[in-house]
């Protein structure tokens, strides 16, 4: 650790949160270097915001607002624009294990959602948020997260039921 | 159990995904160094000084985000109580929070208020229906006069030295069972929830959430022990004391003393929840500047969460470039290169009391340090006495969507022409805080 201090607490806080983070921003890119630059964005704005994020009392409700405006505003990008598609490529490596196959449909399922209901499929899920808190994160409405959560979580659970069928035959 | 486990398949199925997780190849350091580059750059694009801005001097009627809204007649059984040593904004906030997450109200004429020794205090609180219009975090609420049945309970203990709350502590087996609830770097929370009647109902749960500084709020919500059958039941269980708890936040010791300037009151009826623990004051005898903040949640598309900071500049802590403005101010920074727009200098007016204040005020559409671009800043100062005061209100995160975005509408013009007043005449009415020069 170098001797830079920043702001207090802001090291020690992306310390114990950092890889908290990157488990998220992974989930919601599908790919650790994206996830890595998505958090690296993250927190260098966090850092500017410190101060008034910690005077609200609201560091890990606004850090992970930042992670996911982050990956959505980088999904804007036009060279890195996302489609939802029921098509999605193969990928060029097909991992022989079984387990390795069903993570593979399991991520082509995640990436079929939009991003938008990526986020509430993974801020709800897997960040265990309520409705509401995931409605907050993602300026939305508790009906909007309620109904997008219940499609996600539906075409996710087809995937997963498909690849135990897989797994039987 | 919580609705939560309704996804817990698919919960292990992504945890599933992160198997092999590669080891991060950075360190914190380096982002605290991001972080400060980030930092510069913005700082370097804000520029200094106010000469550009001033010259863009447009008409304030063009104002953008200001839109009036209705006042809304709210019935004396709704009104949080006046108790001495217990921040009634902070109560009204409490208030609107359990209205926000699932539609109750409090029954003030039902409920009490105790303050407890240093510096706590204790609630009873009645919830009852009421109709809630939806509109994001502008509801309004319908109130049925006289109340009517209670619909709920809750139980909230400020402690502000810490320890384990009342409810918390007659959570004993086999009525009532511990609940690890979780750590977050700005506090802890510890909870239990009743299976059977016990020292509280069955259904009850209860969270206590310590912050940093050490104080305790615990908030426990009950079925309510009146309800008439049939009666709707609006306790909440973990998921839903989590909201409010971070919603409310915790109560200001200080807030209490002067009410931040008489605001945060005004700000709780307009739907804030104000923060009250954000006061920053420097000794007394040094140069005297007071931020603070309150937060409002946006929950539609259109509407960002939103932020208000005020910051407030006491006699000798200020100096003015040759334009009269604080130097020290975020509206100083709106000299940079198209950093702000509409920017406007009104009239100097003078009140009653023979104290002239001129008002600048400015959109920005860059990012100015902590002031994210869609915010509308108000400056107002007086040379005799000298005092400054500046509201800055806008989104809390823009990242990189709101300049893509239309402006949301923050607070209102007849709103933001009130807080200031407010700060206008709770400045000229405090006592000074710093010696004159």
């Amino acid at each position: 650790v170098s001797g830079t201090a920043g702001p207090p607490d802001f090291e020690q806080y992306v310390a114990v949160r950092r890889t908290s983070l990157r488990r998220t921003a992974y989930l919601l890119c599908g790919d650790w270097d994206r996830a890595e630059d998505v958090v690296q964005d993250a927190l260098a704005r966090l850092y500017v915001h410190w101060r008034r994020a910690s005077r609200a009392g609201s560091v890990d409700a606004y850090a992970r607002r930042t992670v996911v405006n982050a990956f959505l505003a980088e999904g804007r990008r036009p060279w890195r624009r996302e489609r939802s598609t029921d098509a999605v490529p193969d990928t060029a490596y097909a991992d022989p294990t079984t387990a390795a196959d069903s993570r593979d449909e399991l991520l082509r399922a995640l990436a079929q959602l939009g991003p938008s209901q990526r986020a509430i499929v993974v801020l709800r899920y897997w960040d265990d948020l309520s409705v509401e808190e995931t409605a907050s994160v993602l300026g939305t409405s508790t009906g909007n997260v309620k109904s997008q959560a219940a499609r996600g979580l539906a075409h996710l659970r087809q995937v997963l039921r498909n690849g135990v069928e897989v797994d039987h035959e | 159990m919580s609705d939560l486990d309704e996804g817990r398949d698919v919960r292990e199925a992504l945890g599933g995904l992160l198997v092999g997780e590669p080891a991060a190849t950075w360190s914190p350091a380096d982002d605290v160094a991001r972080g400060r580059a980030l930092q510069r750059r913005r700082r370097t694009r804000a520029g200094v000084g106010i000469g550009l801005a001033a010259a863009a001097v447009m008409v304030l009627g063009v104002v953008g985000p200001l839109r009036p809204k209705p006042a809304v007649v709210v019935p004396p059984a709704y009104q949080p109580p006046a108790v001495q040593g217990v921040d009634q904004a902070w109560l009204a906030a409490l208030d609107r929070s359990f209205t926000a997450f699932n539609g109750p109200v409090v029954d003030w004429s039902r409920s009490t208020v105790t303050p407890t020794d240093g510096g706590g205090f204790a609630l009873d609180l009645t919830l009852v229906g009421a109709t809630v219009t939806a509109g994001g975090e502008d509801f309004t609420i319908e109130y049925a006069d006289p109340p009517g049945p209670p619909v709920a309970r809750a139980l909230v203990t400020w402690k502000p030295s810490g320890g384990e709350g009342p409810v918390l502590a007659s959570c004993a087996p086999p009525a009532c069972e511990r609940v690890d609830r979780g750590i977050s770097p700005g506090f802890v929370d510890e909870g239990g929830r009743w299976e059977a009647d016990g020292a509280q109902v069955a259904g009850t749960f209860v969270v206590d959430r310590t912050y940093g500084d050490g104080g305790t709020l615990e908030l426990a919500s009950a079925p309510h022990p009146d309800a008439v059958p049939g009666a709707w039941d609006a306790a909440i269980s973990f998921g839903g004391i989590g909201y409010v708890l971070e919603r409310v936040g915790p109560p200001s010791e200080g807030s209490s003393a002067d009410d931040i300037y008489g605001v945060t009151s005004l700000l709780a009826s307009f739907g804030w929840t104000v923060d009250g623990v954000t006061a920053e004051r420097v000794p007394e005898g040094q140069p005297t500047l007071v931020t603070w903040g309150a937060r409002r949640t946006g929950t539609t598309t259109d509407e960002a969460p939103s932020i208000l900071t005020v910051r407030t500049w006491e006699e000798s802590s200020w100096s003015a470039g040759e334009d009269g403005i604080n130097s020290g101010s975020s509206i100083s920074g709106c000299g940079g290169v198209g950093a702000c727009q509409e920017s406007a200098v009104t009239a100097t007016t003078c009140d009653a009391q023979d104290v002239c204040w001129t008002e600048s005020s400015a959109l920005v559409t860059k990012p100015i340090d902590d002031v994210e671009a869609g915010s509308w800043v108000v400056y107002r100062s007086s040379t005799a006495p000298k005092l400054a005061f500046e509201i800055v209100v806008g989104p809390e995160n823009c990242a990189e969507v709101c300049p893509t975005k239309a402006v949301p509408a923050f607070l209102s013009d007849s709103q933001t022409a009130q807080v200031a007043e407010n700060l206008q005449a709770a400045l000229l009415a405090r006592p000074s805080r710093s010696p004159s020069p």
